[in-house]
């Protein structure tokens, strides 16, 4: 059996999208090596980094919805949701439990599943951190952006995703996305 | 029989099951019988001291076990039970 490349298809690896930021958080991870990538669509790429821009400097949120198969996941809708952290969103993001319930009723209408969330991390790495771990499902693809406010705008310079394996360890998973809205169609 | 509903990315440890039923009279009944039968589960619902992780959200009905007896809130059977996750992080 062959398959098409990710690159062929117009699927290119996202990661660094610009200049990394200087700090960094306190969780590594590690590299999935196995694991199946998480494909987004450029739309769902461009929502997730207009939503942690807006939010900037606090953190943005959402869930991703989308189909799981034997190629991997593919994200096809972002939703996103307040982040009902209060006054603790400039480092904090939480999801409500109604947010979660809508998400998945949501999912189910149009035949998808809520395979992960995504959220930003204002002028730090898009990596992990211990407060992600605590508050963290397995089987979720965790997209985090890393959006720096260094320059005269804030830009998203980084996206990455993990998934949290079931001893509670999180791993990075290749993230693939179109460059550009038409090879999305 | 009092049922409990569990999330999509849990239904990996339920073999895909989105419904858990038991006779269970109580929520941490529930809870237990619910994770002896699906073991793969009590470390995501439970930290290491046993408790429901913060994180971890349980309605009974459309009343977060918070406004009740926490998981000591009695069934009385024919009750739907919810585990929903209050998904949280940060950078700090």
């Amino acid at each position: 059996m062959t398959t098409a490349s990710p690159q062929a298809s117009g699927w290119s690896p996202l990661g660094h999208l610009g200049k990394p930021t200087g700090a960094h958080s306190a969780h590594s991870g590690k590299f999935h090596k196995d694991a199946l990538p998480l494909r987004v669509s450029f739309d769902v790429l461009e929502t997730m980094k207009s939503n942690s821009l807006a939010a900037y400097p606090g953190e943005g949120c959402g869930f991703l919805l989308g189909t799981d198969g034997p190629e991997g996941r593919v994200i096809r809708q972002a939703i996103e949701v307040d982040n009902a952290a209060g006054e603790d969103q400039l480092r904090r993001f939480q999801m409500s439990p109604l947010d979660f319930l809508k998400a998945e009723r949501s999912a189910a209408r149009e035949g998808l599943e809520v395979l992960g969330i995504f959220h930003s991390h204002p002028d730090h790495r898009a990596i992990p951190s211990t407060h992600d771990l605590h508050g963290a499902l397995p089987h979720l693809s965790y997209v985090i952006l890393a959006a720096d406010g260094s320059g005269s705008a804030p830009e998203v310079v980084e996206v990455r995703s993990w998934q949290l394996d079931t001893e509670r360890i999180f791993s990075e998973e290749t993230l693939l996305s179109h460059r550009t809205p038409s090879q999305s169609h | 029989m009092n049922s409990i509903i569990i999330p999509t990315p849990l239904r990996k440890f339920t073999g895909g099951a989105g419904l858990f039923e038991s006779t269970a009279d109580s929520v941490k009944g529930l809870l237990d019988d619910l994770v002896s039968a699906h073991e793969g589960l009590r470390q995501h619902l439970f930290d290491n001291d046993g408790d429901l992780r913060s994180f971890i959200r349980v309605y009974v009905g459309d009343e977060d076990i918070h406004e009740l007896d926490g998981t000591a809130t009695a069934l009385t059977g024919n009750t739907e039970v919810s585990i929903i996750p209050a998904i949280a992080g940060g950078i700090a």
